[in-house]
Protein backbone atom coordinates (compact mmCIF):
# COMPACT_ATOMS: atom_id res chain seq x y z
CA UNK A 1 0.00 0.00 0.00
CA UNK A 2 2.67 2.19 0.95
CA UNK A 3 4.86 1.71 -2.16
CA UNK A 4 1.22 2.29 -4.46
CA UNK A 5 1.14 5.62 -2.23
CA UNK A 6 4.44 6.19 -2.82
CA UNK A 7 4.68 6.04 -6.67
CA UNK A 8 1.18 8.05 -6.91
CA UNK A 9 3.20 11.33 -5.09
CA UNK A 10 6.21 10.84 -6.41
CA UNK A 11 4.51 11.01 -9.97
CA UNK A 12 1.78 13.69 -9.00
CA UNK A 13 4.97 15.82 -7.51
CA UNK A 14 7.14 15.27 -10.59
CA UNK A 15 4.14 15.54 -13.74
CA UNK A 16 2.81 18.95 -11.53
CA UNK A 17 6.39 19.96 -11.02
CA UNK A 18 7.54 20.14 -14.61
CA UNK A 19 4.87 21.88 -15.21
CA UNK A 20 5.42 24.72 -13.23
CA UNK A 21 9.23 24.45 -12.77
CA UNK A 22 11.66 25.56 -15.37
CA UNK A 23 9.46 28.62 -15.95
CA UNK A 24 10.52 32.36 -15.65
CA UNK A 25 10.88 33.69 -11.97
CA UNK A 26 12.37 36.81 -10.84
CA UNK A 27 15.21 36.07 -8.73
CA UNK A 28 18.63 36.42 -7.48
CA UNK A 29 20.29 34.86 -10.40
CA UNK A 30 21.67 32.03 -7.72
CA UNK A 31 18.63 30.87 -6.59
CA UNK A 32 17.08 30.96 -10.18
CA UNK A 33 19.20 28.66 -11.53
CA UNK A 34 18.61 26.45 -8.54
CA UNK A 35 15.01 26.97 -9.78
CA UNK A 36 14.97 26.46 -13.36
CA UNK A 37 17.12 23.42 -13.17
CA UNK A 38 15.00 21.90 -10.58
CA UNK A 39 17.39 21.46 -8.12
CA UNK A 40 15.07 22.04 -5.22
CA UNK A 41 13.54 18.57 -6.09
CA UNK A 42 16.35 17.57 -3.97
CA UNK A 43 15.21 18.75 -0.61
CA UNK A 44 11.90 18.61 -1.32
CA UNK A 45 12.63 14.21 -1.56
CA UNK A 46 14.72 14.52 1.56
CA UNK A 47 12.23 15.66 3.24
CA UNK A 48 9.88 13.57 1.58
CA UNK A 49 12.39 10.42 2.82
CA UNK A 50 13.56 8.79 5.82
CA UNK A 51 15.52 12.13 6.96
CA UNK A 52 12.47 13.94 7.94
CA UNK A 53 9.11 12.80 6.92
CA UNK A 54 9.53 9.39 6.37
CA UNK A 55 7.33 8.81 3.95
CA UNK A 56 9.53 7.28 1.37
CA UNK A 57 11.31 4.74 3.63
CA UNK A 58 14.09 2.83 2.78
CA UNK A 59 11.24 -0.46 1.65
CA UNK A 60 9.07 1.93 0.07
CA UNK A 61 12.02 3.54 -2.36
CA UNK A 62 12.82 -0.67 -2.96
CA UNK A 63 9.48 -1.03 -4.35
CA UNK A 64 9.36 1.81 -6.94
CA UNK A 65 12.87 0.61 -8.23
CA UNK A 66 11.16 0.21 -11.53
CA UNK A 67 10.13 3.91 -11.57
CA UNK A 68 13.98 4.67 -10.80
CA UNK A 69 14.77 2.17 -13.57
CA UNK A 70 12.45 3.76 -15.96
CA UNK A 71 14.24 7.20 -15.43
CA UNK A 72 17.44 6.13 -15.49
CA UNK A 73 16.73 4.27 -18.88
CA UNK A 74 15.48 7.21 -20.04
CA UNK A 75 18.09 9.32 -19.72
CA UNK A 76 20.87 7.34 -20.24
CA UNK A 77 19.02 6.71 -23.38
CA UNK A 78 18.73 10.51 -24.41
CA UNK A 79 21.93 10.98 -24.04
CA UNK A 80 22.90 8.22 -26.46
CA UNK A 81 20.97 9.18 -29.00
CA UNK A 82 22.36 12.49 -29.37
CA UNK A 83 25.81 10.91 -29.93
CA UNK A 84 25.39 10.95 -33.61
CA UNK A 85 29.62 10.39 -34.08
CA UNK A 86 28.90 11.61 -38.10
CA UNK A 87 28.22 14.86 -36.35
CA UNK A 88 30.86 14.83 -33.26
CA UNK A 89 33.16 14.76 -35.80
CA UNK A 90 32.56 17.82 -37.24
CA UNK A 91 33.94 20.06 -34.79
CA UNK A 92 37.84 20.57 -34.12
CA UNK A 93 39.82 18.20 -32.64
CA UNK A 94 41.00 20.99 -30.07
CA UNK A 95 37.41 20.53 -28.82
CA UNK A 96 37.95 16.69 -28.04
CA UNK A 97 41.57 17.32 -26.74
CA UNK A 98 40.22 19.92 -24.22
CA UNK A 99 37.22 17.73 -23.46
CA UNK A 100 39.57 14.66 -22.24
CA UNK A 101 42.19 16.76 -20.62
CA UNK A 102 39.76 18.79 -18.17
CA UNK A 103 37.92 15.42 -17.49
CA UNK A 104 40.76 13.63 -16.88
CA UNK A 105 42.20 15.95 -15.05
CA UNK A 106 39.09 16.86 -12.83
CA UNK A 107 38.82 13.00 -12.18
CA UNK A 108 42.82 12.39 -11.12
CA UNK A 109 42.24 15.61 -9.01
CA UNK A 110 39.25 13.99 -7.16
CA UNK A 111 40.62 10.47 -6.90
CA UNK A 112 43.83 11.76 -5.78
CA UNK A 113 42.87 13.80 -3.37
CA UNK A 114 40.19 11.58 -1.62
CA UNK A 115 42.70 7.86 -1.69
CA UNK A 116 44.62 10.59 0.24
CA UNK A 117 42.40 11.49 2.43
CA UNK A 118 42.69 8.69 5.24
CA UNK A 119 39.26 6.94 6.96
CA UNK A 120 37.00 9.70 5.57
CA UNK A 121 34.23 7.01 4.96
CA UNK A 122 32.23 7.54 8.09
CA UNK A 123 31.38 4.56 10.49
CA UNK A 124 27.95 4.44 9.73
CA UNK A 125 25.14 2.01 10.95
CA UNK A 126 24.31 0.23 7.44
CA UNK A 127 21.69 -1.93 6.55
CA UNK A 128 22.23 -5.75 6.17
CA UNK A 129 23.01 -5.79 2.61
CA UNK A 130 20.61 -6.82 0.33
CA UNK A 131 21.59 -10.03 -1.60
CA UNK A 132 23.42 -9.25 -4.86
CA UNK A 133 24.29 -5.84 -3.65
CA UNK A 134 27.95 -4.67 -4.77
CA UNK A 135 30.16 -2.91 -1.95
CA UNK A 136 32.45 -0.49 -2.80
CA UNK A 137 35.80 -0.67 -1.60
CA UNK A 138 37.96 2.99 -0.50
CA UNK A 139 39.45 2.91 -3.44
CA UNK A 140 36.47 2.11 -6.06
CA UNK A 141 34.64 4.74 -3.57
CA UNK A 142 37.49 7.48 -4.57
CA UNK A 143 37.02 6.53 -8.07
CA UNK A 144 33.50 6.80 -8.48
CA UNK A 145 33.84 10.35 -6.40
CA UNK A 146 36.25 11.06 -9.74
CA UNK A 147 33.75 10.03 -12.10
CA UNK A 148 31.23 11.08 -10.67
CA UNK A 149 33.16 14.93 -11.10
CA UNK A 150 33.44 14.80 -14.36
CA UNK A 151 30.26 15.71 -15.85
CA UNK A 152 28.64 19.36 -16.35
CA UNK A 153 25.44 20.69 -16.58
CA UNK A 154 24.47 21.35 -19.75
CA UNK A 155 21.05 22.96 -17.80
CA UNK A 156 23.18 25.40 -16.39
CA UNK A 157 25.46 26.32 -19.44
CA UNK A 158 22.18 26.95 -21.81
CA UNK A 159 20.64 29.12 -19.04
CA UNK A 160 23.82 30.92 -19.12
CA UNK A 161 23.87 31.06 -22.93
CA UNK A 162 20.22 32.59 -22.76
CA UNK A 163 21.31 34.95 -20.02
CA UNK A 164 24.21 36.07 -21.72
CA UNK A 165 22.97 36.17 -25.35
CA UNK A 166 26.66 33.89 -25.81
CA UNK A 167 24.67 31.21 -28.45
CA UNK A 168 27.00 31.90 -30.61
CA UNK A 169 29.88 32.66 -28.86
CA UNK A 170 32.94 30.47 -29.58
CA UNK A 171 34.04 30.06 -25.82
CA UNK A 172 29.59 28.97 -25.32
CA UNK A 173 30.25 26.33 -27.96
CA UNK A 174 33.45 25.25 -26.26
CA UNK A 175 31.88 25.11 -23.30
CA UNK A 176 28.87 22.84 -24.53
CA UNK A 177 30.59 20.79 -26.33
CA UNK A 178 32.88 19.88 -23.15
CA UNK A 179 29.82 19.21 -21.27
CA UNK A 180 28.48 16.74 -23.77
CA UNK A 181 31.61 14.93 -24.14
CA UNK A 182 32.00 14.80 -20.23
CA UNK A 183 28.60 13.01 -19.50
CA UNK A 184 30.02 10.64 -21.92
CA UNK A 185 33.36 10.45 -20.01
CA UNK A 186 31.87 10.08 -16.94
CA UNK A 187 29.44 7.33 -18.04
CA UNK A 188 32.02 5.49 -19.74
CA UNK A 189 34.02 5.64 -16.22
CA UNK A 190 30.96 4.42 -14.42
CA UNK A 191 30.78 1.32 -16.30
CA UNK A 192 33.85 0.81 -15.83
CA UNK A 193 33.29 0.97 -12.23
CA UNK A 194 30.98 -1.12 -12.14
CA UNK A 195 32.50 -4.18 -14.05
CA UNK A 196 35.33 -3.85 -11.69
CA UNK A 197 32.98 -4.02 -8.95
CA UNK A 198 31.93 -7.27 -9.13
CA UNK A 199 33.19 -10.22 -7.82
CA UNK A 200 31.49 -13.06 -9.45
CA UNK A 201 29.49 -13.50 -13.36
CA UNK A 202 26.15 -13.07 -12.87
CA UNK A 203 25.32 -15.67 -15.23
CA UNK A 204 27.70 -18.36 -13.74
CA UNK A 205 30.22 -18.20 -16.15
CA UNK A 206 33.51 -19.24 -14.87
CA UNK A 207 35.57 -16.76 -12.58
CA UNK A 208 38.19 -15.26 -14.90
CA UNK A 209 38.73 -11.86 -16.35
CA UNK A 210 34.84 -10.52 -14.18
CA UNK A 211 35.09 -7.29 -15.18
CA UNK A 212 35.52 -7.97 -19.07
CA UNK A 213 32.55 -10.59 -18.60
CA UNK A 214 30.25 -7.82 -16.68
CA UNK A 215 31.42 -5.20 -19.47
CA UNK A 216 30.81 -7.20 -22.26
CA UNK A 217 27.44 -7.77 -20.79
CA UNK A 218 26.22 -3.96 -20.22
CA UNK A 219 27.20 -3.39 -23.83
CA UNK A 220 25.80 -6.56 -25.18
CA UNK A 221 22.26 -5.57 -23.45
CA UNK A 222 22.51 -2.42 -24.58
CA UNK A 223 23.65 -3.19 -27.96
CA UNK A 224 20.74 -5.44 -28.24
CA UNK A 225 17.95 -3.03 -26.94
CA UNK A 226 19.17 -0.61 -29.30
CA UNK A 227 19.20 -2.92 -32.14
CA UNK A 228 15.25 -4.07 -31.76
CA UNK A 229 13.75 -0.79 -31.33
CA UNK A 230 15.79 0.82 -34.11
CA UNK A 231 14.40 -2.53 -35.95
CA UNK A 232 11.12 -1.90 -34.67
CA UNK A 233 10.36 1.63 -35.64
CA UNK A 234 12.49 1.90 -38.98
CA UNK A 235 9.42 1.25 -40.88
CA UNK A 236 7.12 4.16 -40.69
CA UNK A 237 5.48 3.57 -37.51
CA UNK A 238 2.47 5.79 -35.38
CA UNK A 239 3.46 7.96 -33.02
CA UNK A 240 1.65 6.06 -30.13
CA UNK A 241 3.26 2.98 -30.82
CA UNK A 242 6.46 4.68 -31.22
CA UNK A 243 6.14 5.44 -27.35
CA UNK A 244 4.94 2.54 -26.73
CA UNK A 245 7.89 0.78 -28.21
CA UNK A 246 10.61 3.17 -26.35
CA UNK A 247 9.50 3.00 -23.23
CA UNK A 248 8.93 -0.80 -23.13
CA UNK A 249 11.79 -1.09 -24.16
CA UNK A 250 13.53 1.36 -21.66
CA UNK A 251 11.49 -0.56 -18.94
CA UNK A 252 12.93 -3.92 -20.06
CA UNK A 253 16.83 -3.07 -20.65
CA UNK A 254 16.85 -0.84 -17.65
CA UNK A 255 14.96 -3.27 -15.36
CA UNK A 256 17.63 -6.30 -16.86
CA UNK A 257 20.51 -3.65 -15.99
CA UNK A 258 20.27 -3.04 -12.93
CA UNK A 259 19.11 -7.25 -11.79
CA UNK A 260 22.21 -7.83 -13.06
CA UNK A 261 24.05 -4.83 -10.70
CA UNK A 262 25.17 -2.92 -14.39
CA UNK A 263 23.94 0.63 -14.35
CA UNK A 264 20.82 1.62 -16.01
CA UNK A 265 22.09 4.69 -17.65
CA UNK A 266 25.06 3.14 -19.26
CA UNK A 267 23.46 0.32 -20.59
CA UNK A 268 20.82 2.29 -22.12
CA UNK A 269 23.27 4.59 -23.23
CA UNK A 270 24.87 2.16 -25.28
CA UNK A 271 21.17 1.38 -26.75
CA UNK A 272 21.07 5.33 -27.86
CA UNK A 273 24.58 5.22 -29.27
CA UNK A 274 23.84 2.26 -31.86
CA UNK A 275 20.29 4.03 -32.87
CA UNK A 276 21.81 7.27 -33.75
CA UNK A 277 24.41 6.24 -35.91
CA UNK A 278 22.39 3.71 -37.42
CA UNK A 279 19.67 5.24 -40.85
CA UNK A 280 16.45 5.20 -38.95
CA UNK A 281 13.35 6.84 -36.81
CA UNK A 282 16.62 8.76 -34.29
CA UNK A 283 14.83 12.02 -34.76
CA UNK A 284 11.33 10.99 -33.52
CA UNK A 285 12.52 8.81 -30.95
CA UNK A 286 14.68 11.44 -29.81
CA UNK A 287 11.56 14.16 -29.51
CA UNK A 288 9.63 11.28 -27.45
CA UNK A 289 12.52 10.68 -25.12
CA UNK A 290 12.84 14.95 -24.82
CA UNK A 291 8.90 14.95 -24.49
CA UNK A 292 9.17 13.23 -20.58
CA UNK A 293 12.90 14.35 -19.76
CA UNK A 294 12.01 16.77 -17.38
CA UNK A 295 8.96 14.64 -15.50
CA UNK A 296 11.43 11.97 -15.11
CA UNK A 297 14.51 14.18 -14.36
CA UNK A 298 12.05 15.27 -11.71
CA UNK A 299 11.61 11.69 -10.13
CA UNK A 300 15.31 11.20 -10.22
CA UNK A 301 15.37 14.41 -8.15
CA UNK A 302 13.26 13.28 -5.58
CA UNK A 303 14.13 9.69 -5.47
CA UNK A 304 17.87 11.00 -4.82
CA UNK A 305 16.95 13.07 -2.36
CA UNK A 306 14.65 10.39 -0.23
CA UNK A 307 17.76 8.17 -0.31
CA UNK A 308 19.76 10.35 1.52
CA UNK A 309 20.59 8.57 4.83
CA UNK A 310 19.77 11.10 7.78
CA UNK A 311 22.77 10.23 9.97
CA UNK A 312 25.29 11.68 7.90
CA UNK A 313 23.47 14.71 6.57
CA UNK A 314 25.03 16.87 8.82
CA UNK A 315 28.44 17.48 9.92
CA UNK A 316 30.68 15.25 8.36
CA UNK A 317 28.66 15.11 5.46
CA UNK A 318 28.74 18.67 5.12
CA UNK A 319 32.30 18.79 5.46
CA UNK A 320 33.25 16.00 2.89
CA UNK A 321 30.00 17.68 0.72
CA UNK A 322 31.94 20.63 0.36
CA UNK A 323 35.35 19.56 0.42
CA UNK A 324 34.44 17.34 -2.48
CA UNK A 325 32.43 20.51 -4.63
CA UNK A 326 35.99 22.41 -3.74
CA UNK A 327 37.63 19.37 -5.37
CA UNK A 328 36.12 19.36 -8.17
CA UNK A 329 35.97 22.99 -8.82
CA UNK A 330 39.53 22.74 -8.59
CA UNK A 331 39.78 19.68 -10.86
CA UNK A 332 37.86 22.37 -13.54
CA UNK A 333 39.68 24.99 -13.05
CA UNK A 334 43.37 23.02 -13.37
CA UNK A 335 41.97 20.95 -16.58
CA UNK A 336 41.16 24.18 -18.28
CA UNK A 337 44.17 26.05 -17.44
CA UNK A 338 45.96 22.74 -18.84
CA UNK A 339 43.97 22.17 -21.92
CA UNK A 340 44.20 26.23 -22.55
CA UNK A 341 48.24 25.95 -22.47
CA UNK A 342 48.09 22.72 -24.57
CA UNK A 343 45.55 22.82 -27.13
CA UNK A 344 46.15 26.56 -28.91
CA UNK A 345 44.47 26.25 -32.21
CA UNK A 346 42.19 27.16 -33.82
CA UNK A 347 40.89 28.87 -30.67
CA UNK A 348 42.96 30.32 -28.35
CA UNK A 349 41.17 29.72 -25.38
CA UNK A 350 40.85 31.32 -22.02
CA UNK A 351 43.33 30.19 -19.00
CA UNK A 352 39.91 30.62 -17.08
CA UNK A 353 37.83 28.00 -19.17
CA UNK A 354 36.91 25.71 -16.01
CA UNK A 355 35.36 28.59 -14.54
CA UNK A 356 32.68 27.85 -17.03
CA UNK A 357 32.18 24.20 -16.37
CA UNK A 358 31.84 24.17 -12.48
CA UNK A 359 27.95 23.46 -12.53
CA UNK A 360 27.47 19.74 -11.88
CA UNK A 361 23.88 19.15 -12.88
CA UNK A 362 21.72 16.37 -13.54
CA UNK A 363 24.10 13.67 -14.80
CA UNK A 364 25.70 13.44 -11.73
CA UNK A 365 22.75 13.13 -10.02
CA UNK A 366 21.67 10.26 -12.12
CA UNK A 367 24.91 8.78 -12.00
CA UNK A 368 25.28 8.85 -8.49
CA UNK A 369 21.70 7.69 -7.90
CA UNK A 370 22.54 4.36 -9.99
CA UNK A 371 25.53 4.04 -8.17
CA UNK A 372 23.65 3.91 -4.84
CA UNK A 373 20.63 1.41 -6.45
CA UNK A 374 23.41 -1.30 -6.79
CA UNK A 375 25.62 -0.32 -4.10
CA UNK A 376 25.19 -0.99 -0.37
CA UNK A 377 27.20 0.58 2.77
CA UNK A 378 28.60 4.08 4.22
CA UNK A 379 30.65 4.64 1.68
CA UNK A 380 27.55 4.44 -1.04
CA UNK A 381 25.63 6.34 1.67
CA UNK A 382 28.90 9.30 2.08
CA UNK A 383 28.95 9.43 -1.61
CA UNK A 384 25.26 10.11 -2.29
CA UNK A 385 25.18 13.15 0.12
CA UNK A 386 28.34 14.56 -0.79
CA UNK A 387 27.60 14.31 -4.17
CA UNK A 388 23.87 16.12 -3.95
CA UNK A 389 25.72 18.73 -1.75
CA UNK A 390 28.12 19.49 -4.24
CA UNK A 391 25.72 19.23 -7.01
CA UNK A 392 23.69 21.92 -4.67
CA UNK A 393 26.47 24.18 -4.15
CA UNK A 394 27.82 23.91 -7.65
CA UNK A 395 24.45 25.37 -8.85
CA UNK A 396 24.46 28.16 -6.52
CA UNK A 397 28.43 29.11 -7.47
CA UNK A 398 28.32 28.48 -11.23
CA UNK A 399 26.51 31.76 -12.58
CA UNK A 400 28.66 33.88 -11.10
CA UNK A 401 31.83 31.83 -12.01
CA UNK A 402 30.83 31.20 -15.47
CA UNK A 403 30.58 34.93 -16.20
CA UNK A 404 33.88 35.66 -15.42
CA UNK A 405 34.60 33.88 -18.63
CA UNK A 406 31.56 34.46 -20.77
CA UNK A 407 30.44 38.73 -20.56
CA UNK A 408 27.36 39.92 -21.21
CA UNK A 409 26.54 40.19 -25.02
CA UNK A 410 29.19 37.58 -25.95
CA UNK A 411 27.80 37.14 -29.19
CA UNK A 412 29.78 38.18 -31.60
CA UNK A 413 33.14 36.72 -31.10
CA UNK A 414 35.94 37.29 -28.65
CA UNK A 415 34.00 36.41 -25.53
CA UNK A 416 36.91 37.87 -23.06
CA UNK A 417 36.36 36.94 -20.17
CA UNK A 418 38.74 37.47 -16.87
CA UNK A 419 42.35 37.48 -18.73
CA UNK A 420 40.35 35.66 -22.07
CA UNK A 421 42.93 35.62 -24.58
CA UNK A 422 40.55 34.39 -26.85
CA UNK A 423 40.51 36.64 -29.88
CA UNK A 424 38.14 34.29 -32.25
CA UNK A 425 35.09 35.20 -33.98
CA UNK A 426 31.64 33.83 -33.88
CA UNK A 427 30.60 33.16 -38.10
CA UNK A 428 27.42 31.53 -36.45
CA UNK A 429 25.63 28.87 -38.58
CA UNK A 430 24.86 31.86 -41.54
CA UNK A 431 25.54 30.37 -45.08
CA UNK A 432 25.51 32.10 -48.34
CA UNK A 433 24.39 29.41 -51.29
CA UNK A 434 25.58 32.04 -53.55
CA UNK B 1 11.52 46.39 -67.07
CA UNK B 2 8.35 44.29 -67.87
CA UNK B 3 6.86 43.07 -65.11
CA UNK B 4 7.89 39.41 -65.80
CA UNK B 5 11.26 40.51 -65.50
CA UNK B 6 10.93 43.08 -62.63
CA UNK B 7 12.88 41.65 -59.47
CA UNK B 8 10.96 40.74 -56.07
CA UNK B 9 12.34 39.45 -53.25
CA UNK B 10 11.18 36.47 -51.66
CA UNK B 11 11.44 35.41 -48.00
CA UNK B 12 10.35 31.93 -46.70
CA UNK B 13 10.42 31.37 -43.14
CA UNK B 14 10.99 27.60 -42.23
CA UNK B 15 11.35 25.40 -39.24
CA UNK B 16 13.41 22.29 -40.53
CA UNK B 17 17.33 22.72 -41.59
CA UNK B 18 16.72 19.32 -43.87
CA UNK B 19 13.90 21.50 -45.66
CA UNK B 20 15.90 24.23 -45.89
CA UNK B 21 18.90 22.49 -48.24
CA UNK B 22 15.58 20.50 -50.22
CA UNK B 23 14.30 24.37 -50.87
CA UNK B 24 17.63 25.49 -51.99
CA UNK B 25 18.34 22.18 -54.36
CA UNK B 26 14.64 23.00 -55.58
CA UNK B 27 15.70 26.70 -56.14
CA UNK B 28 18.53 25.88 -58.21
CA UNK B 29 16.57 23.29 -60.42
CA UNK B 30 14.46 26.55 -60.77
CA UNK B 31 17.19 28.27 -62.36
CA UNK B 32 17.76 30.44 -59.33
CA UNK B 33 21.38 31.73 -58.88
CA UNK B 34 21.44 31.89 -55.40
CA UNK B 35 19.53 32.64 -52.04
CA UNK B 36 21.21 34.07 -48.06
CA UNK B 37 19.98 31.39 -45.45
CA UNK B 38 20.09 33.21 -41.91
CA UNK B 39 19.60 31.42 -38.65
CA UNK B 40 17.09 33.04 -36.44
CA UNK B 41 15.09 32.46 -33.71
CA UNK B 42 10.65 32.76 -33.73
CA UNK B 43 8.87 34.99 -30.91
CA UNK B 44 7.71 31.51 -29.33
CA UNK B 45 11.54 30.36 -29.27
CA UNK B 46 12.79 33.62 -27.44
CA UNK B 47 10.04 33.90 -25.12
CA UNK B 48 10.02 29.86 -24.54
CA UNK B 49 12.39 29.09 -21.20
CA UNK B 50 12.76 25.47 -22.37
CA UNK B 51 16.15 24.22 -20.63
CA UNK B 52 17.31 21.19 -21.72
CA UNK B 53 18.40 18.83 -19.12
CA UNK B 54 20.30 15.92 -21.10
CA UNK B 55 19.92 16.98 -24.58
CA UNK B 56 21.31 19.89 -24.77
CA UNK B 57 24.59 18.19 -27.19
CA UNK B 58 22.23 17.85 -29.94
CA UNK B 59 22.10 21.57 -29.94
CA UNK B 60 25.44 21.97 -30.89
CA UNK B 61 24.94 20.27 -33.96
CA UNK B 62 23.04 21.77 -37.49
CA UNK B 63 19.16 21.50 -37.22
CA UNK B 64 19.99 20.54 -33.13
CA UNK B 65 17.75 23.45 -31.65
CA UNK B 66 14.21 24.22 -32.38
CA UNK B 67 15.40 27.23 -34.92
CA UNK B 68 14.46 29.62 -37.89
CA UNK B 69 15.86 29.14 -40.68
CA UNK B 70 15.52 32.52 -43.53
CA UNK B 71 15.99 31.96 -46.68
CA UNK B 72 16.30 35.15 -48.72
CA UNK B 73 16.36 35.63 -52.33
CA UNK B 74 16.16 38.11 -54.94
CA UNK B 75 14.23 36.27 -57.93
CA UNK B 76 12.44 37.12 -61.11
CA UNK B 77 8.32 37.74 -60.75
CA UNK B 78 8.42 34.78 -63.60
CA UNK B 79 9.09 32.23 -61.51
CA UNK B 80 8.21 34.06 -57.64
CA UNK B 81 5.05 31.20 -57.79
CA UNK B 82 7.14 28.45 -59.05
CA UNK B 83 9.32 28.88 -56.08
CA UNK B 84 6.46 29.67 -53.53
CA UNK B 85 4.60 26.27 -55.19
CA UNK B 86 8.50 24.40 -54.27
CA UNK B 87 8.38 25.53 -50.75
CA UNK B 88 4.74 24.59 -49.66
CA UNK B 89 5.22 21.38 -52.03
CA UNK B 90 8.33 20.54 -49.42
CA UNK B 91 7.35 22.20 -46.11
CA UNK B 92 3.41 21.53 -46.36
CA UNK B 93 0.38 23.48 -46.21
CA UNK B 94 1.62 26.72 -45.12
CA UNK B 95 -1.38 27.56 -43.61
CA UNK B 96 -0.89 24.84 -41.12
CA UNK B 97 0.47 26.30 -38.12
CA UNK B 98 4.15 25.46 -37.63
CA UNK B 99 5.13 24.93 -40.94
CA UNK B 100 6.29 28.05 -41.76
CA UNK B 101 5.62 30.95 -44.01
CA UNK B 102 6.58 32.83 -47.18
CA UNK B 103 6.22 35.90 -48.65
CA UNK B 104 7.14 38.38 -51.46
CA UNK B 105 9.03 42.28 -51.36
CA UNK B 106 9.15 44.59 -54.34
CA UNK B 107 12.81 45.34 -54.77
CA UNK B 108 12.96 48.98 -56.00
CA UNK B 109 17.10 48.68 -56.95
CA UNK B 110 19.07 45.68 -58.06
CA UNK B 111 22.74 45.75 -58.40
CA UNK B 112 25.51 42.79 -58.48
CA UNK B 113 22.21 39.97 -59.14
CA UNK B 114 23.83 37.31 -61.31
CA UNK B 115 21.42 36.20 -64.46
CA UNK B 116 18.99 33.37 -63.86
CA UNK B 117 20.55 29.95 -65.06
CA UNK B 118 18.79 29.23 -68.38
Amino acid sequence: MKVIAGVTLILLLAFLGSRWTFTRVRLPLAARHIYLTGTEYILIGLCLGAALLDLLDAPTLRGLSPVLNLALGWVGLLFGIQLELRQIKRFPAQHLQVALTQGLVTGLVCAGGFLLLPNWIPPLPAAPPLPGTLQASTTTAALILAALAVPTAQSSLALIEQELGARQSPVMQILRYVAGMDALLGLLALGVLFALSHEASPLGLPPRLVPLQILGLAVGLGLLTGLVLHVLTRLQCPQEELLLYTVGLVVFCAGAAAFLKLSPLFVTMVAGLLIANLRGQKERIGRVLVSLEKPLYLVLLLMAGARVMPAFWIGQGLALGLAYAALRALGKLCGGLLASRLFRAPERLSPWLGLGLVSQGGMAVAMVVSFHQAFFGPAADAILVMVLLAVIVNELCSPALARRVLPANADGGAGGGAGNADAGHADGQNSEAK
Amino acid sequence: MSDATRPELLVCIVKDHHQVEEILTGFLELGLRGATVVDGRGMGQILSTDVPIFAGFKALFPGGTAGTYLIFSVVQAEIVEDAISLAEEICGDFRKAGTGFVFTLPVQRVRGLADPIR
